[in-house]
């Protein structure tokens, strides 16, 4: 009983416990949202435009080339997100005038050092390092950034080689020199696996995309033609050659200094990155921070920021806690909580890629022979009939229905599976209604380019009649069959979307079994092509929503990426549209032939889209302007020469 | 004694060697080792460039051998080269290790000393109001989970009262004061249970030592109150917190890994999920090992603190 007298002590301890959580957890006033813009894409008198113009909400009245039309199409490229209400201001900034912090995911977003920082992402979207082109979003020839002119060989069909003159007079940071052709035909040179000497000599996890580049390139040396002129040959024409292969945005050779290099060895290089972009970058601490310095009266585009350090914080409720504290700038946000940062008063922004979420059918196997060596190619998935997997090798096994053959039935359970799922709750639950559907991998429906006939319709119904078409049944206990679904670790963005899907093919009767693990212990068996499940993920780099629609398409649903990771498919139509696409010269030519594909693409699936995610990242209005990024095929952001401070 | 040293350090060495074994055992067991150095975009490699890469990295030669030659260059500090880096991973641990450790000091120093102190208040206030405090807070404390506890405190510390930043460590060109300032919400957090350990350890220690004969002796020879709790009883109290304090040390090193990753601190724990997530094996095994010999030393110094601190302990 002697206890007893404590009891209102220790209550008071625990309410005042409790307050600190109730102080921790709850709002603040709100305040009214600013207005954010949206860029869409019109339709002009019938006829789509390709025009980006800048309205404030859909069905306003724009004026594009004198002519007057109305805004009738979604967003195509949605730079910037639906404005939330701000439930309180923007905190002021912790930064000194003209330096931003940016809060980002990880190390790996900065660059892995000389080789991939180089070739990859950090480095140019950072503007460290610039290339010959930049992309455009139309299709066809790229803008020059580094290039100032460039003559494609017109004695071959396809071309065998550019001629590339580049502007004098740019210097390397550091006082490491002019940009000559020799800084090219090095840089270039090296990129190539087959020629490399120093970058990425046998290294071939190291570049971004170093198989790509080895069938493009093949064996064939640029040449230096004049001080600042350089002839490329290539092996096997690519219409990508400026946009995906020298541009900002693509796959890389973004140029840095041979004099550097020469001087300093490459143990210094491995820390450095000499480029010619608009920012420096000063410092490096490797798995924590960099800092981008602004060049002084830039060739191009002096920066109107002094500095960007960029901070490694892998959690996203601490890089929001800094923003909501002023220690950030900018934030990398997943898609999920970019609504959370607008109620925190920031704005959100992308450079207008978008990620199209796909479901592949890992395991079918449908070409026999490797389409350039003519290999007999080792098939290991079909041990087991399974109703999803279609097997060419044995098209009339036991359980297929009078008259259907393996193929037609798994092909019907596939119809099914893409029918049975509702795209735009999926967007509204795992997306907050940011993204829009993809009905198949690799064609977005916002392009200009889109057709209606290849959308597949929310019809649960029509998919249960498919699969008893197909000889699957629901049993007594209403199950058809289980099937496996690898969805990424569990509060993977992947993972998320693999459990929605999941929920809309119980209905159906098709009991899933969602595995959420790392995707580095999935990835072997997608290398292996051993992977028989189905499995979530963005799928190949053309599955962007803003990749052009007359690029290439199919490499990675084909033999042609044996020896490396693939979706776990290979069908002789992905190969011939990939080779087809690559050689054809022209514009109207390529998307033809990729109309082609995706209509067979729509009659097979051997994958299907789920739903486009855009990147977006988040700043404190506080802090920046306006930032109009150039946009872009599949980083968030670019071009932080163009952000303006507040 | 000395039989009793030999015999841990014996110990010490089969453990480690047990840790080695099974750190490159897992990393052959998968269908094709090729496939853990091989990253995602590497599509279109020919085959003759994966044999030469499996002669290069020595994926071509029976298990034992591969096993001895990696062995062989543990033994002379050569952890390979990171598969992401392209660097040596003794150097990128060496970069990394630094920050870690100092965190661990600071968290160290946060969890022994209050911990300690309040230990001691609460076994010479034994059911007052005091000790229902302290052991409520304790209890708290070694339930609470880090990666819980660091959120809220980000929330509260740094997102509402605004007294100190939420995450990172510093830049070294910033002042002494921000830097510190830095440390505090990470360590507090890291040290939080441990320092419950210390006062429940201590507690029960000094009740213990209160209790017994020449403390009752001491009272009665008129020695003073405050003598009595530091001079005599806090002395011999002290020998299970002093002993577990090697453990916890090596706890804070390899512990650190979820609060390294809240608070983006660039020390070794994150590295090891950043190795995970890259699927860098050279890394994440010279992490491992890391991890490993920071416990197999730490107990070998608890077990010989033990002895040595305590003549009693005797174990022949």
């Amino acid at each position: 009983m002697r206890y007893m007298k404590l009891w209102p002590k220790l209550t008071l301890l625990m309410l005042a416990i409790a307050a600190m959580a109730v102080v921790a957890c709850s709002d603040g006033e709100a305040v009214e949202p600013e207005i954010v813009i949206q860029t869409v894409i019109v339709t002009e008198k019938g006829d789509t435009v390709v025009e980006t113009v800048v309205v404030t909400e859909k069905g306003d009245t724009v004026t594009v080339k004198g002519d007057t039309v109305v805004v009738t199409a979604t967003p195509v490229l949605p730079a910037t997100a639906t404005p939330v209400p701000a439930d309180k201001p923007a905190p002021p900034s912790k930064s000194a005038s003209g330096q931003l912090v940016w809060s980002t995911i990880a190390d790996s977003g900065i660059g892995s050092g000389f080789n991939a920082g180089n070739l990859c992402c950090g480095a140019k979207m950072m503007s460290v390092v610039e290339t010959l082109f930049k992309p455009t979003h139309a299709g066809g020839p790229a803008t020059p950034l580094l290039a100032k002119t460039w003559e494609l060989d017109s004695t071959n069909s396809p071309p065998k080689y550019v001629d590339v003159t580049i502007e004098s007079g740019i210097m390397f940071h550091g006082g490491y020199g002019e940009l000559t052709a020799d800084d090219l035909v090095w840089n270039i040179n090296d990129t190539n696996p087959n020629l490399s000497e120093t970058l990425g000599t046998g290294n071939i996890s190291i570049t971004d995309g170093s198989g790509t580049w080895a069938g493009f390139l093949g064996a064939n040396a640029t040449e230096k033609t004049g001080d600042y002129s350089v002839r490329i040959n290539w092996e096997s024409f690519d219409p990508r050659w400026d946009t995906w292969f020298f541009g900002q945005d693509g796959l890389g050779a973004g140029i840095v200094s041979k004099n550097a290099y020469d001087t300093e060895g490459e143990e210094w290089n491995q820390d450095q990155l000499i480029g010619t972009g608009p920012f420096e970058m000063t410092s490096w601490q490797r798995g924590d921070r960099a800092v981008f310095t602004a060049v002084d009266n830039h060739w191009r585009q002096t920066p109107e920021v002094t500095s960007i350090t960029r901070i490694a914080v892998p959690d996203e409720t601490v890089r929001l806690a800094q923003l909501a504290t002023g220690d950030a700038d900018i934030a990398d946000v997943s898609i999920s909580n970019v609504s959370e940062a607008q109620r925190i008063g920031m704005t959100a922004k992308g450079s207008g890629a978008a990620r199209m979420v796909t479901m592949m059918f890992a395991g079918n196997l449908w070409e026999t022979n490797h389409p350039t060596t003519g290999e007999e190619l080792d098939i290991v998935t079909y041990t087991h009939d399974l109703p999803w997997l279609g097997n060419p090798h044995k098209p009339a096994d036991s359980n297929n229905p009078a008259g259907m053959d393996d193929m037609e039935q798994a092909r019907l359970v596939r119809q099914a599976l893409a029918m049975s799922i509702d795209r735009d709750l999926i967007n509204e639950a795992a997306l907050s209604g940011l993204g829009w559907p993809v009905y198949i991998p690799y064609f977005d429906i916002n392009n200009p380019n889109w057709d209606d006939k290849w959308k597949i319709e929310y019809d649960p119904d029509g998919a249960e009649a498919l699969l008893d078409q197909a000889g699957f049944p629901r049993d007594s206990s209403g199950k058809r069959f289980s099937m496996p679904m690898f969805a990424w670790p569990i509060g993977h963005f992947y993972g998320e979307i693999g459990d929605n899907v999941s929920i809309f093919w119980e209905e159906i009767g098709v009991s899933t079994d969602v595995l959420h693990y790392e995707y580095a212990v999935f990835r072997p068996t997608l290398v292996g092509r051993s992977a028989t499940q189905a499995w979530t993920d963005t799928g190949p780099l053309e599955n962007y929503a803003s990749t052009p629609w007359d690029w290439p398409r199919g490499i990675q649903m084909s033999a042609l990426a044996r020896g490396g990771k693939s979706h776990g498919l290979e069908n002789p139509e992905s190969t011939a549209n990939y080779q087809a696409v690559s050689g054809e010269a022209t514009l109207e030519g390529r998307i033809d032939l990729n109309n082609g594909y995706a209509d067979w693409m729509s009659e097979w699936l051997p994958g299907f889209g789920i739903v486009a995610s855009p990147s977006l990242l988040v700043f404190n209005p506080n802090s920046i302007s306006s930032w109009d990024m150039e946009l872009g095929l599949r980083q968030t952001s670019n071009s932080p020469e163009l952000i303006k401070l507040k | 004694m000395q039989k009793f040293f030999i015999r841990r350090l014996i110990f010490a060495i089969l453990t480690l060697w047990s840790i080695t074994f099974v750190v490159f055992g897992l990393s052959r067991m998968g269908p094709d080792p090729l496939l853990i150095y091989v990253r995602d975009d590497s599509y279109g490699i020919s085959e003759e460039t994966l044999d030469k890469l499996r002669t290069k990295w020595g994926l071509d030669r029976p298990f034992h051998i591969q096993y001895l030659r990696w062995m062989a260059a543990i033994t002379r500090g050569d952890f390979g080269e990171s598969i992401a880096a392209q660097r040596p991973v003794t150097k990128i641990i060496a970069e990394r290790l630094p920050a870690t450790l100092q965190l661990a000091m600071i968290a160290w120093i946060l969890a022994s000393i209050p911990g300690v102190g309040l230990g001691v208040l609460s076994a010479v206030k034994r059911g007052s109001m005091w000790d229902y405090f302290t052991r409520t807070l304790a209890l708290i404390g070694q339930a609470t989970p880090s990666f819980w506890l660091a959120i809220l405190m980000i929330l509260l510390v740094a997102v509402r009262l605004e007294w100190l930043p939420p995450a990172t460590k510093a830049a070294s060109t910033e002042s002494f004061m921000t830097q510190a300032s830095y440390f505090v919400l990470p360590a507090m957090v890291l040290g939080f249970d441990p320092w419950a350990t210390y006062l429940r350890l201590t507690r029960s220690s000094m009740l213990e030592v209160l209790d017994s004969e020449f403390v009752k002796l001491a009272r009665a020879k008129g020695v003073s109150g405050k003598s009595v709790i530091w001079r005599h009883a806090l002395r011999n109290a002290l020998i299970q917190p002093l002993t577990v304090s090697a453990l916890v040390l090596a706890s804070f090193i390899t512990g650190s890994v979820f609060v390294e990753t809240v608070f983006a601190w660039p020390g070794i724990g994150r590295l090891a999920v950043q190795a995970s997530l890259d699927n860098d094996f050279p890394v994440l095994a010279g992490v491992v090992l890391l991890f490993g010999s920071a416990y197999v030393f730490m107990n070998f110094i608890a077990d010989v603190l033990y002895a040595v601190i305590d003549p009693r302990i005797r174990y022949d």
